[in-house]
This record gives structure tokens, sequence and C-alpha cells, in this order.
């Protein structure tokens, strides 16, 4: 269990009710100018400012103390658009990718080995299974992390409808592992996150990333060698209100028996770190992982 | 060579276990967390190695979780699958 991060809201339950009344009632745009409030608000906190310094702090090497807030609150509200967003698609529907740039899906899921989505906590990242499901037209999966007392919810709760995937819980131990590995076999296509180490630290390898070692789970890269599949690297970009694209970055394809040692599968999650940074590069604002995810 | 001596020979060599022995592993004591310490994503391997070394799938979530709660209890799936005979070679039908 990776120990500094939380998927824990930072709003209680009572908080988000009233961005759902305002949603229902005004839609997105009274959402957004109430987030206006809120983002500032926590923006204030010197605790919530921590949560993403790790990261701003590399993305904007030198920046001074009146940069350095600007992009936190930055990070904050494109972050708070992401789940108005979110909680608005449940609400109301009316979510838009646009440009879905899957042309390899289905060539990948031809192989008959299954696909490996191996996506990061970048833009609108929890649309995207559910437009996977939509577009692969094969039995979609998703490996979720969950604690006690998250309130946070998934666009089929707003919907009050049965999620368009199935959900396999992190922690499971090695019966979920199995059931990713016979979901993959099935030809299905499986959704993983390579950007947070939630298992054990032996399941994590270190990787360069922003100039630095960061550890990130090799979790993906085992299950392809085991069973075949390719792992298709994509990121998930809010590009408007409620609206996002896919992009499909990097095609990686582990050999067999590479073996239990979290080390052989470095190079991969090397490919995947570079992807993202890349991507991060381009999207600064739209990478949401609030811990220091660095050794240091 | 009994099912048991197998079984932890090929856990040996295609899990990498290092600086142990078949004669070190207790075969009643759990493959997972406490016992051998295998973490959950060695199921992936121990899945791998179960089909190509003896012809034998562990697909059904329940019965893994039985099977994989020692050597003991794999051993006994295996034989029940298949007789307790081990493949002369990778199976290539699966």
């Amino acid at each position: 269990m990776n120990a500094r991060w939380s998927s824990r809201s930072l709003g209680s339950r009572a908080q988000h009710a009233v961005f759902y009344a305002l949603i229902r009632a005004a839609g997105t745009s009274g959402a957004y100018a109430l987030l206006f409030f809120v983002v500032t608000w926590y923006t204030l906190r010197p605790s919530v400012r921590r949560r993403s310094r790790a990261y701003l702090e590399r993305r904007f090497p030198g920046a001074g103390r009146a940069a350095a807030w600007m992009h936190a609150w930055k990070l904050q509200w494109s972050f708070g658009q992401c789940l108005v967003d979110r909680a608005a698609a449940g609400l109301r529907g009316g979510f838009a990718f646009e440009d879905i740039r899957g042309e390899d899906l289905p060539n990948l899921l031809a192989e008959g080995n299954g696909v490996i989505l191996l996506s990061a906590h970048t833009g609108c990242w929890q649309i995207a299974p559910r437009v996977s499901a939509k577009i692969s037209g094969v039995p979609v999966a998703v490996l979720q992390h969950s604690e006690p007392g998250d309130v946070d919810r998934q666009i089929h709760d707003h919907a009050g409808q049965a999620p368009p995937y199935r959900i396999l819980r992190t922690g499971g131990g090695p019966e979920t592992v199995l059931a990713l590995l016979r979901h993959l076999r099935q030809g299905g296509l499986l959704c993983l996150m390579g950007d947070r180490v939630e298992g054990s630290a032996e399941q994590a390898v270190s990787v360069s990333f922003f100039g630095a070692p960061a550890r990130m789970p090799c979790l993906a890269y085992r299950l392809a060698s085991a069973s075949g599949a390719p792992v298709l690297c994509v990121f998930a970009l809010r590009t408007g209100p409620l609206r996002g694209k896919l992009f499909c970055a990097e095609c990686l394809r582990p050999p067999a028996d590479l073996g239990r040692k979290a080390q052989a599968y470095r190079a991969y999650a090397q490919l995947f770190a570079s992807a993202l940074e890349r991507f991060v590069l381009d999207n600064p604002y739209q990478f949401f992982n609030f811990y220091d995810l660095w050794e240091s | 060579m009994d099912t048991r001596t197998v079984l932890k020979q090929e856990m040996i060599k295609e899990l990498r276990l290092e600086d142990i022995g078949p004669e070190d592993i207790d075969d009643a004591a759990p493959l997972f967390g406490e016992g051998l310490g295998l973490d959950s994503l060695d199921a992936v391997e121990l899945t791998v190695l179960v089909q190509r070394r003896f012809g034998v799938t562990i697909e059904d979530i329940d019965v893994a979780r039985e099977a994989f709660a020692s050597v003991d209890a794999l051993a006994e799936y295996i034989e029940t699958r298949k007789g307790g005979l081990p493949c002369a070679g990778p199976n290539l039908s699966q």
C-alpha cells in the first residue's frame, strides 16, 4: 500500500452533495462557479499546496512564490473541473470524447490475447474505461482502488446504473491477479493505472521521471509477459467542458518468461514513464498525483 | 518422483526462489504472505508454471483460493486433474 497517498476526497459527503445539487439545477456552469471559490480556498491552505509541491517543483523548476501558488491553483482548478465533469456526465449525460485515437485497439484485440490499457491519473482518466467499453466491443475489466470512508462516486454511481465494465479491487491477493489474467486470456480489455504503486513495494520498480527516481508499478508488464497481451499506453486529456480525448502513446510487448523479479520489467516501466512525462510536459495541469511520488 | 517434489522443484526454478531447496518448503505452509512468502503477483507465474508443467489450468477464482493455500493443496488439485503425472515438457495445446 502506498502510505503517502489516500483515495479519500478532501471534501466531505455533504460538500460533494452541494456540487451534485448545483449540477442538477444549473448544469456544469453553476458548479464551475462554486468550484472557483472552493479551489481558491483550498489553494490558500499550505497543507493542500504541499500535496502537489513535489510534482510542480519538478515541472516548473525555479518558479517564484507567486508563480508556484498560481501553478498549484491551476492544477487544483483543472482537477476540480474533471470531477465536476464526471459527476455531470453521470447526472445529466453528454460527455463527448472527440477524435478518439484508438485505431490500434481493434488490431490488438484481434490478436486474441486480450489488451492491457495502461493509463495514468491524467485529465478525465475516470471516464476512459467507459469510453473503452464503448469502442472496444469486448468485455472490459478495471482494477480500482478505494478506501473505507471514500465518498468519491463514479459516473455509473451518479447515473444509478450498473458499471459498463467489471470492477476488481486492488489488494485482493492472488485471486484478484488470477482474475486479471483470466480476463486477458478470454480476450478482454483490462484497464490498469501505471503511475501509482498500490500494491506491495516489491511489485514496483524505480524509473526516471522528470529527472529523478520514482517508483512505478510493474503489474501490467508481468501480466503481459504471462499472457501475451500487448500493453497500450493511453492518456486521457480534458479538452473542455464535458469533452475529452484519449491519446495512444506507446504499445509495449514484454516477452514471455521474464520471471517474477520486478527489475526484469524496469525497461517497460521506463518507456511508460517517459511517455507520461512527454504528455505531462504538454499538459502540465492535467497530472493528478497529489503526493510525492519520487523516492527522495 | 511425486507431485509435491516436482512442484517444489519447479517453483524454485521458475519462480527463481533463491537460497532455498525443496526440503526447505513446508508442504502445509501458506504459499502467499507468511510461509513461502510469495506475493500476489507470483500467482501469475505459478499459474503459468502449473499449466505448462502439468497441463492443468487454474482459472476459477474460488478454486484458485483453495489450490493456492499450500503445496499440499496445489499438489492435490493437480493430482485430481491429471492423476499426478507431470507433463514431459511444455503443454502447447493451451
